[in-house]
């Protein structure tokens, strides 16, 4: 089997194609032929007390890398499909956001997924990696930050029509991003939930800046690397090196 | 002015090498598990498409020194690759349409439809800026950014009406996306045909494309149509009707087609040209 065949199957794992939910998943971490990647760490799945599986409620996970993976473990165990959203890729040095763990997370999730019974059309659970635009970037430096958007998860409407009225987001809080896509579910009447040290509590979302315009994504954009291969990464110029910065300039 | 040419000729080559190597690296490069075939299928004929556009008006309906002359053929296709490269940048910035993101990797096939009216709008006003007969490559530059600043004015108040750009890249509503296409792709019709003509000057083209003023009743027509849609979507929740998208999306083609062929008059000759 060659190097691409093994990640399309890891990635196939997680989003099977007769599972509802796939067509959302990001396929941007999978690019990485999983023979290549070694197993250094042990993950055991991260339990959240506060979820039980409801028909009416759709989860998504915001935490750091690998612990969003092992949170989406627990929850494919109650019944949601794990859906993973992580849309930066891994470089070959000095990667801005470390995605080590995460790949090697996504690896072991896809084994322990194998032997879990998920329905096809089970409620999602989607995962992000919190430290998607904390960083900084650094001269030299693989960018790999990445951003969410409201293209990227499903719309208000179509999570009413599959009977979705309740959203959990397991966070320490709501990033900025996140919050353009939950205030347009909260404007269509859905419920929005924060589960944290404080356990889970009802939230009321506030506008972000530039909320519904139709710069904002392609603002953002300009200020990420895409990656040729999908997602987002590429080495940022450093003008004592004279890299010019390998990746895909522009928008479009 | 030749020696500009060949400078201009370098320019616009260099862009459509550009425009060409990323189109096709992204199609063939990019880790696609998804397997959308449709969306690369289409994407990768689009170039192909818009050159047969563009040889065939300039072989056709270019200007006397251009329709037998293989260096400004070349000139002028290599300047119309240059034109979608830059405006493809823009419709992503006004519209907010990603043929990266919304197509490619989320397989938005709303985006599709309403992306491909976009690129086939542009380049027919870009088509129609080159017939007729004029002093140089800028009468094409004037009159053809002139259409497409409308075009994309024009496409922004239906928006700021409808809100139908969310329904195409949020919702994914593939008949939001057809009916859009067909929009943008009508227009373009429309205003390829206020884009051409003799050039006189610069205040004369602009009182051109006074002829076209059908596009406004026409643009009406077409925010009733939208609103009705949009009123459907949002007070039943259900995706807006795919058959009577694609009915509307090809009526709003061929009225267009109609109305510039029988209502709009035809394109003023410039005496000037003939002395040539």
């Amino acid at each position: 089997m060659d190097e691409k065949n093994t990640s399309i199957e890891l990635y196939k794992i997680w989003a099977p194609t007769d599972a509802k939910w796939s067509a959302w998943a990001k396929p941007a971490m999978f690019a990485r032929p999983s023979n290549r990647i070694t197993m250094n760490s042990y993950f055991y799945k991260q339990e959240i007390k506060e979820i039980t599986y409801q028909h009416d409620t759709m989860i998504i996970v915001d935490l750091n890398g690998e612990q969003s993976v092992k949170a989406g473990i627990y929850l494919a165990e109650l019944g949601y499909r794990p859906v993973p959203l992580f849309n930066g890729t891994k470089g070959p040095y000095n990667n801005i956001v470390n995605v080590e763990k995460l790949e090697e997370a996504l690896y072991w999730g896809a084994q322990e997924l194998i032997n879990i019974y998920i329905r096809t059309d089970a409620n999602p659970a989607f995962l992000l990696d919190k430290r998607r635009m904390k960083e900084y970037k650094v001269n030299g430096a693989y960018d790999n930050r990445w951003s969410i958007f409201p293209q990227d998860m499903p719309s208000a409407d179509y999570l009413l029509r599959n009977h979705i009225k309740k959203v959990i987001v397991v966070s320490q809080n709501i990033e900025n991003d996140l919050s353009h896509i939950l205030c347009r579910y909260q404007e269509k009447g859905i419920e929005i939930y924060l589960v944290n040290d404080d356990g889970i509590n009802p939230i009321e979302v506030s506008k972000p800046s530039k909320y519904k315009s139709l710069r904002y994504r392609v603002q953002v954009i300009l200020g990420l690397k895409r990656n040729s291969a999908g997602g987002f990464g590429g080495v940022l110029p450093d003008a004592q090196t004279h890299s010019s910065g390998v990746g895909v300039r522009g928008i479009g | 002015m030749y020696e500009l040419e060949i400078l201009l000729l370098v320019f616009w080559g260099s862009l459509t090498v550009v425009f060409i190597y990323n189109w096709y690296r992204y199609l063939f490069r990019l880790f696609k598990p998804k397997r959308k075939t449709i969306n690369n299928l289409v994407l990768g004929l689009l170039p192909i498409l818009i050159l047969t556009i563009n040889l065939i008006t300039l072989k056709n309906l270019a200007s006397f020194d251009v329709v037998n002359d293989g260096f400004y053929i070349t000139f002028y296709v290599f300047m119309g690759f240059a034109w979608i490269y830059l405006f493809n940048k823009l419709i992503f910035y006004f519209y907010d349409i990603s043929w990266i993101d919304d197509i490619i990797t989320n397989g938005n096939y709303a985006a599709l439809s309403a992306y491909v009216g976009a690129i086939l709008g542009l380049t027919l006003i870009y088509a129609g800026a080159n017939i007729g007969d004029g002093p140089g490559f800028w009468c094409v530059i004037v009159a053809g950014g002139i259409g497409v600043l409308l075009w994309f004015v024009l496409a922004l108040l239906i928006n700021k009406c409808t809100g139908i750009l969310e329904r195409i890249t949020i919702s994914r509503d593939l008949g939001s996306g057809i009916r859009f296409g067909g929009y943008l792709l009508s227009t373009g019709v429309f205003l390829a045909r206020g884009s051409g003509g003799d050039w006189f000057n610069f205040w004369q083209t602009i009182i051109d494309f006074t002829d076209i003023w059908i596009i406004v009743p026409f643009c009406l027509i077409y925010l009733g149509i939208e609103l009705y849609y949009k009123k459907q979507f949002e007070n039943e929740n259900i995706p807006t009707d795919i058959t009577s998208s694609c009915l509307w999306a090809t009526l709003l083609i061929i009225l267009a087609i109609s109305a510039v062929l029988y209502v709009v008059p035809p394109f003023k000759e410039n005496p000037i040209y003939f002395l040539s």
